[in-house]
This record gives structure tokens, C-alpha cells and sequence, in this order.
């Protein structure tokens, strides 16, 4: 038989023998495997005299798993074994990293606990192929499983299955402090592959230590987005932690007014050290929106958006959309602005597409703009919203121009703030 | 790092404290209050009515050492963000938990029939029929944590906190003999009856529940509270350990004012509704009928809080899936169980003659028997540094904790074989 499976419960706390002697070395307490093949490769084991033993390293070239009930047997142990001195880089432990552990499924998008993992014997070969999250795994561990199907198998005729997460679907996770966190932080660019919504709802799951890691070995972008879905008290938790460098890479990423919102609430020291690392440009833009008052069409309003001048062509206004879309929060309506970059007129995406190339946008634009002043309260904001039924509307100040825009999202927000916690899941 | 809190907590102005503190407060002060539930009432009544003022006393170690467990637990799910039975799952294995939490599922159902058992009391005083007021409740229940979110569950617990005064209220109608409580406050006594050493014991055992530190450490989890706001969180749990033992010292003083008399023992009590029954002739209807209302609204308090945190540790423990803001296909144990809990705490209690008496005891038995599990297992976890990072306890927080640890395990040990041997 070239390979068999084998169940981690199956040889955890196994008792090893010395083969020459039948002298008894202690109990397997963990295992050591290797992450960065394709399936964990498990190298040796731990073994431990009792309770309180750090216990020694043997490699798993010496030892024999016994197909039937039994004690492991080693060879050469008088040589071989000896104290691990710490892991390397791409070792775990893997009854630490996993058993009784959480983890995410990332084919699910859910944490789930592992009860027990399932063992590929290849040759001289053990890989960690799945992890069992059932309830069949939850049976064995206590030792209960023979018992339970033979009762439901009389009773039903039915077998319970197993419920197995493959091992390319499984994101472990750390806390600062456990063993092979190093190891770990490679492999978590499984997380990259979620849904940030989904990111977000697992991250807020997780006990704070564990969050911290994984947010952590997220990549700037993946990070920004599970930010916008994360509540707020989560999100200001996360960055509290970060240095100010990667903190302000995250906020360069954010949309301005989700970049406000969070720095309004960092203390003014971290403020000023977040703004030293940012981009000048963008360092003017963020002060001008948080001088604005709380409540007023400043503060919510969005300052990425796309403005074209009154005398070109529809054609170059699409050019131009093509262009410089990646910045704006929305591309659906563009502000036309006059010589003198006052707000004129506004023309929807629609109106370009469906115009000529060469029809100018000053015939097709609309020139009743419906705009906000930038110290317009909340209140007048939805108003105007439910008023005239846009989704969008520009904010302009005492000279009209324009100085950001506001969506009937932002408004919401501002207008109840429990309603964005509640639906991100802040139960 | 006590004295860099108390730093911060002093440059701030008084209106931001306040404020801070409002929106933190919650988890401490609910779990305390749920403390004195149904099964509380009746204990603190019963010791009234048959020892008078003479286990006052008692009630001010039971604080100290409620303060020191609850926040021990408070700080875990603070520091951690995981509630106590994940913890526990995490660094005993999947044997030890699955036992205790069995013992503990058993021993909540046990108090969930004991809460209904209360509604089904308190209604029928003010001549409300259980069949009636039992259903109503189970649905009330259901519903409000089914369809509520955290938040708005949160302030009708706080509001349901408030009307525990009407036990304060009854405590002044009654006229006690103040300079007789104070001494009797402040001078220990035991009485080496049996009797007296059991009702001690089991004024303890009601105060000090397994339950309690499952549900604080899951709610304070699930608030996300900052550690550098701990201080806030820390006064939360301190004013709901004294809070519940205030309540508790006021339905001492008013069951030992009326229903104690020095010559022949005082009425006995075996239920809260009994100690409701017999003010009303002693103390005048007003006082029974503020008594049956603060048996009705902790039972209904009670009632609503431990399926929730039963569900809630059990299922966290076997990583299902958890939480009142998820539909019923995405957490589909947490909810079952949920519901059965209720169905069957309700159910039960609407069943004809059923030996209620007995399923308390057993209920307080294995109460007894679990709680010293947990609270070692805390402290074994508490004083990990891999866990808890730099928040392990501080040696005084330890030698407190093992020296109340021990007391609570033997008195539990002691009502335990007490109430097996009948």
C-alpha cells in the first residue's frame, strides 16, 4: 500500500518506544510540519515524559506509526533525539496552531473550530491534507464516535459524514505571541482572496490579538477596503496599533471622506504624525475637510470627484472620465465648471455616452445645478436629497465653487450613525 | 499601569469621563443585576425571615469577591476579545470543555426553569394566571433577543436594572431599626447550626454563578472595549458587584424586619412568592405588591439572559456559529438550542406537579460542583502571559483569588453533598 490516512487524534499523545530497547521515550505532545510546500509537511515530533515537560525533538525519519493500536515505535533515538533549539522560519506546531484552535475557511467565508486534522501517510512522507470541523471530529476527540454511529446506524441507517476543509482553504491564525507566527504570516495571503465584506465580519469575529496579526499581514489595499466595511470602534482599534507609516498608507488608500471620519477621531499628536507621512497634496485636502463642524456639508462631503470645463466636446469629456475615474468616488454625474471654475452645470455619464462625439457639453449639460453650501447642515442635506431625488450632490462654497460632493450614502450615514454600525455588523 | 489609568482618567474633564463611562457601562452592572434573580430573591428572603439581620454580614466579603472573579473576567474579554469557554477550549482541549460545559448547560437550564417559575409566581400575585403569563413571557423573550440588536437589547436590560429599587423602596416602607443593622452589618457571627451554615452557603452560591462569568466575559468580547478605557470598564463591574449586594442587603432587611421574630424563628420561606404572600399582611399591600413586582421584572431580567449566555458559550465553545444578528441558516445550533432552552425552562413550569423544589436543588448542586472548575481554569488562564500578554494578575489579585477560590469551592463542595444527602 502505497499511502493511508490517518487522523491527528489518532497520534497525538501517542506513546513512543524505543525499538532496540522497548524502552518508553514519553508521549507525542506535538508535531512540527513544514508550510511551505503544498501541504504541510510534518518533520517531527515533540515528545514529552509528562505535563510540564517542554519535551524533545525526535525527526520523523526515525519513527514508525503502526497501522494497527499500538505505541510509535523510533529508531535511533539514542542519537537522533535531542532538544529543539526553535523553530525555523516555515515550521508550526501544529497541535498549538490548530487543535481546539479557530481558523478561516476561506471557500465559506466563516470561522470555524478545528476538532481534529486529517493525515496523509505517503511513504515516508505525512501531510496535513484537511482540517475536520464536524461533528464526527468533535465524537472521535472524546472518544465517542464508534459508539454514536453504531447507535444512529441502527437506529437511521444513516453514517455521519465528515465535514473537512481542505487544506487550500485553510487560513490559521496567530496571536503575537504563539509559536511559528512567523511561519503563519507567509501563508496569510489566503485572507487577500476573500470578499472584504466578508474580510471585515471575520476579522470582527476574532479575539483582538489574532485580529491585530491578520490585519496586519493584509496588503495595503485589502486592508483600506476591509476598513470602509469594519465599524468604526474596530477600526480605530486596528489602527491605534499600526505605525504611522503604514497607518497613513491605509488612509491615503481610503476615500477622503471614510479618511476624515477616521482621522477626526485619532488624537491630535498621532494626527500630525500620520500627516507627515502623507502626500502634501492630499495633507491640504484632509485638513480643509476637517476644519468643517461636524453636521455640515464639509465634513461628509467626498473632495474626489471629476470636473470638466464648459467648452469642450462630449468626446474629450469621456477621454477625460477615462482618465481620472480611478480617483472619483462616482463617475455618474460630472460638474462643468465655467472660465472662471465656477460651478455651471452638471451632465450625467448617460448624457456623454448617448451624445456625439463632437456635440459640445455646454448643449447637453443641465444648468439648474441643485448645490449645497459647505456649511449646510445635515438636517437640509436630506432634504434636498429627498427633494430632488439625486444621488449625488455637488457642495459648493460662497464663491460656487465646487468643493466636493455628497452622497445619499454619506448623508444616511451622518444622519444615523448606528444604522452603519448595525449593518456592518456591529451586533 | 493602575497608576497610568488613574493619570489619563484625571486629565480629562468630567463631562468626557462621564460620557466615556456611559457608553462602556453595560456588561458589569446587567451581569450583577441578572445575579439577583429569581433564585437569588428567594434565597436572601428566606435568610430574612429565618435569621434576621444575622447574615448581613456575609454580604461583605460575597462583594469583595465578586468584584475580584467578575473582573478577572472583564479583563480576559477585554485583553483576549474571546469569551470565557473559547478560552477555555483553547487551552484545556476539547475534554475538559466538553464536561463543563455540559455541567454548565445543565445546571443554566436549572435556572432558566427557576426564572420562569418566578414570572409564573409574581404574575399569579397580582392574579394573573401562569398559563397565561408564562407563554407571554417565553415570547417576549424570544423575540426581544431574536429581533433586537445588541445595542437596543442592551438599554431595555439597563431600564429593567432601574426598577430593582422598588426593592430599596420596600426596605424604607418597612421602618427597620437602622442601629440594629448597622451592628449587625459590621460584626461577623456564625452559628454552628446546620441550618445557619446552609443558608450561608447558599447565599453565597446564589451571588457567585458559573453563568455570570461566562456572560460578562462574552458581552464585554463583544463590546470591543478598549484596554485604555479599562478603568471605565473596571468601575462597571465594581458598582454592579456592590449594586446586586445592596439589593441583597435590602430584601434581608425587609423579610428580616416582618418576617423574623426572635421567639419562634420567623415565617419559612421556600419560595420568593411565599416571602411576597406573607409581607402583605405584616407590612401592608403596598410592600407585597412592590416585592411581587421586583420578583416579576428579575425573573423576566433573568429569564431573558441566560438562554442567551448559555447558547452563546456552548456554541462559541464548539466554534459554531453565534450571534442574535445572524439568520437562523447561517447559526443554526446556536438558535436551536437558543429556543429549546426556553421552550423547555417554560414548558416545564406548565406542566402539572412537577417536583420544582428538587430541580432547584439539583440545579444549585451541580452549580456548586462546576463553579470551582471554572474559577481555577480562570485563574490557570488569567495568569498566562501567551493569553493575557502584560495583563496577568498582579501577586495580591493571586493570593486574593486562590484564598476565595478555595472558601467558594469548599462551601460549594459542602451545600453540594448537604443537598445530596437532603
Amino acid at each position: 500500500m502505497s499511502f493511508s490516512f490517518l487522523f491527528f487524534s489518532q497520534l497525538i499523545h501517542k506513546k513512543v518506544i524505543e525499538r532496540e530497547s522497548g524502552r518508553t521515550l514519553g508521549y507525542i505532545s506535538d508535531v512540527i510540519a513544514d508550510v511551505t510546500k503544498i501541504y504541510p509537511n510534518i518533520t517531527g515530533l515533540i515528545i514529552s515524559r509528562h505535563w510540564f515537560d517542554p519535551g524533545q525533538f525526535l525527526p520523523i525519519r526515525c519513527i514508525e506509526i503502526p497501522e494497527t493500536k499500538g505505541p510509535v515505535l523510533a529508531d535511533n533515538a539514542q542519537t537522533e533525539m535531542g532538544p529543539k533549539a526553535s523553530l525555523a522560519k516555515h515550521e508550526i506546531l501544529v497541535r498549538e496552531t490548530f487543535l481546539d484552535k479557530q481558523i478561516v475557511d476561506i471557500s465559506g467565508s466563516r470561522l470555524v473550530r478545528v476538532n481534529d486534522l486529517h493525515l496523509l501517510i505517503e511513504k515516508a512522507n505525512i501531510w496535513i491534507v484537511h482540517m475536520d470541523v464536524g461533528f464526527s471530529g468533535l465524537l472521535r476527540r472524546l472518544g465517542w464516535l464508534a459508539l454514536y454511529q453504531k447507535i444512529v446506524h441502527w437506529l437511521v441507517d444513516y453514517d455521519l459524514e465528515d465535514k473537512f476543509i481542505q487544506w487550500k482553504f485553510v487560513q490559521p491564525l496567530a496571536d503575537s505571541n504563539s509559536a511559528g507566527t512567523l511561519a503563519l504570516k507567509i501563508s496569510y495571503s489566503k485572507l487577500s482572496n476573500m470578499h472584504p465584506a466578508d474580510l471585515a465580519d471575520i476579522l470582527e469575529d476574532l479575539g483582538t490579538d489574532e485580529r491585530e496579526t491578520a490585519f496586519k499581514a493584509l496588503d495595503i489595499s485589502t486592508a483600506a477596503q476591509t476598513i470602509e466595511k469594519l465599524p468604526m470602534k474596530t477600526s480605530l482599534q486596528l489602527l491605534d496599533t499600526l505605525s504611522n507609516d503604514i497607518l497613513a498608507k491605509i488612509l491615503d488608500e481610503l476615500p477622503m471622506d471614510e479618511a476624515v471620519d477616521l482621522l477626526s477621531e485619532l488624537s491630535r499628536k498621532k494626527m500630525n504624525s500620520v500627516f507627515r507621512a502623507l502626500p502634501k497634496k492630499k495633507v491640504i485636502d484632509l485638513k480643509e475637510l476637517l476644519k468643517h463642524s461636524k453636521n455640515t456639508a464639509g465634513s461628509l462631503m467626498n473632495t474626489e470627484f471629476i470636473t470638466i470645463k464648459f467648452n469642450i466636446l462630449a468626446g474629450q469629456a469621456l477621454d477625460k472620465i477615462r482618465t481620472e475615474h480611478e480617483k472619483a468616488e462616482s463617475i455618474y454625474y460630472i460638474y462643468v465648471l465655467s472660465e472662471q471654475n465656477s460651478l455651471v452645470g452638471v451632465v450625467s455619464l448617460r448624457q456623454l455616452i448617448i451624445a456625439q462625439p463632437d456635440q459640445p457639453v455646454a448643449d447637453i449639460m443641465a444648468t439648474k445645478v441643485i448645490k449645497i453650501g459647505v456649511d449646510t447642515h445635515i438636517e437640509k442635506i436630506g432634504q434636498l436629497f429627498l427633494k430632488y431625488n439625486f444621488h449625488m450632490l455637488p457642495v459648493v462654497d460662497s464663491h460656487h465653487k465646487i468643493k466636493g460632493i455628497i452622497s445619499v450614502r454619506d448623508a444616511l450615514e451622518a444622519f444615523s450613525p448606528d444604522i452603519k454600525d448595525e449593518v456592518e455588523g456591529g451586533a | 499601569m493602575a497608576a497610568a489609568w488613574l493619570e489619563k482618567f484625571k486629565q480629562r474633564p468630567w463631562f468626557i469621563k462621564m460620557a466615556l463611562f456611559f457608553s462602556i457601562m453595560g456588561p458589569g452592572i446587567i451581569t450583577a443585576n441578572v445575579d439577583n434573580d429569581a433564585g437569588g430573591i428567594t434565597t436572601y428572603s428566606a435568610a430574612g425571615a429565618h435569621f434576621g439581620y444575622a447574615l448581613l454580614w456575609s454580604l461583605i466579603p460575597i462583594t469583595v469577591a465578586l468584584i475580584l472573579i467578575q473582573e478577572m473576567c472583564n479583563r480576559m474579554g477585554i485583553v483576549t476579545g474571546k469569551g470565557l469557554s473559547s478560552l477555555i477550549r483553547e487551552k484545556f482541549g476539547v475534554k475538559f470543555t466538553f464536561y463543563l460545559m455540559t455541567l454548565v448547560l445543565l445546571t443554566n437550564l436549572g435556572n432558566i426553569v427557576a426564572e420562569f417559575a418566578g414570572v409564573a409566581a409574581a404574575a399569579e400575585l397580582f392574579g394573573v394566571s401562569k398559563f397565561i403569563s408564562v407563554p407571554l413571557a417565553a415570547m417576549l423573550v424570544w423575540y426581544m433577543v431574536v429581533k433586537g440588536t445588541y445595542k437596543s437589547v442592551e438599554k431595555i436590560f439597563l431600564v429593567a436594572c432601574i426598577f430593582y429599587i422598588t426593592y430599596l423602596v420596600t426596605g424604607f416602607m418597612v421602618k427597620p431599626n437602622w442601629a440594629h443593622i448597622g451592628r449587625e452589618f459590621v460584626t461577623p457571627q456564625i452559628k454552628f447550626k446546620s441550618g445557619f451554615l446552609i443558608m450561608l452557603i447558599g447565599v453565597v452560591g446564589t451571588t457567585i454563578a458559573p453563568w455570570m462569568q461566562f456572560y460578562q466575559q462574552a458581552s464585554v468580547a463583544e463590546k470591543e472595549i478598549n484596554i485604555k478605557d479599562y478603568a471605565y470598564s473596571k468601575a462597571d463591574t465594581v458598582i454592579g458587584s456592590i449594586s446586586v449586594n445592596l439589593i441583597a442587603f435590602f430584601i434581608i432587611i425587609v423579610c428580616g424586619t416582618v418576617l423574623f421574630s426572635s421567639h419562634h424563628g420567623g415565617v419559612i420561606i421556600e419560595t420568593a412568592a411565599d416571602a411576597a404572600k406573607s409581607l402583605a399582611p405584616l407590612a401592608g399591600n403596598y410592600a407585597a405588591w412592590l416585592f411581587a413586582f421586583g420578583l416579576l421584572n428579575a425573573s423576566l431580567f433573568a429569564a431573558s439572559i441566560l438562554p442567551l449566555s448559555t447558547a452563546y458559550s456552548v456554541c462559541e465553545s464548539f466554534g459554531w456559529e453565534i450571534g442574535v444578528n445572524k439568520r437562523f441558516t447561517e447559526a443554526p445550533q446556536f438558535y436551536t438550542l437558543y429556543t429549546c432552552l426556553i421552550l423547555f425552562g417554560a414548558g416545564l413550569i406548565l406542566l402539572p406537579r412537577i417536583p420544582l423544589i428538587q430541580i432547584m436543588l439539583l440545579s444549585q448542586v451541580i452549580n456548586g460542583l462546576v463553579l470551582p472548575f471554572v474559577l481555577v481554569a480562570m485563574l490557570i488562564i488569567i495568569n498566562d502571559k501567551k493569553i493575557m500578554g502584560d495583563h496577568t494578575n498582579s501577586r495580591l489579585n493571586n493570593i486574593l483569588a486562590i484564598a476565595f477560590t478555595a472558601a467558594i469551592s469548599l462551601l460549594s463542595l459542602i451545600l453540594a453533598i448537604v443537598s445530596i444527602r437532603g
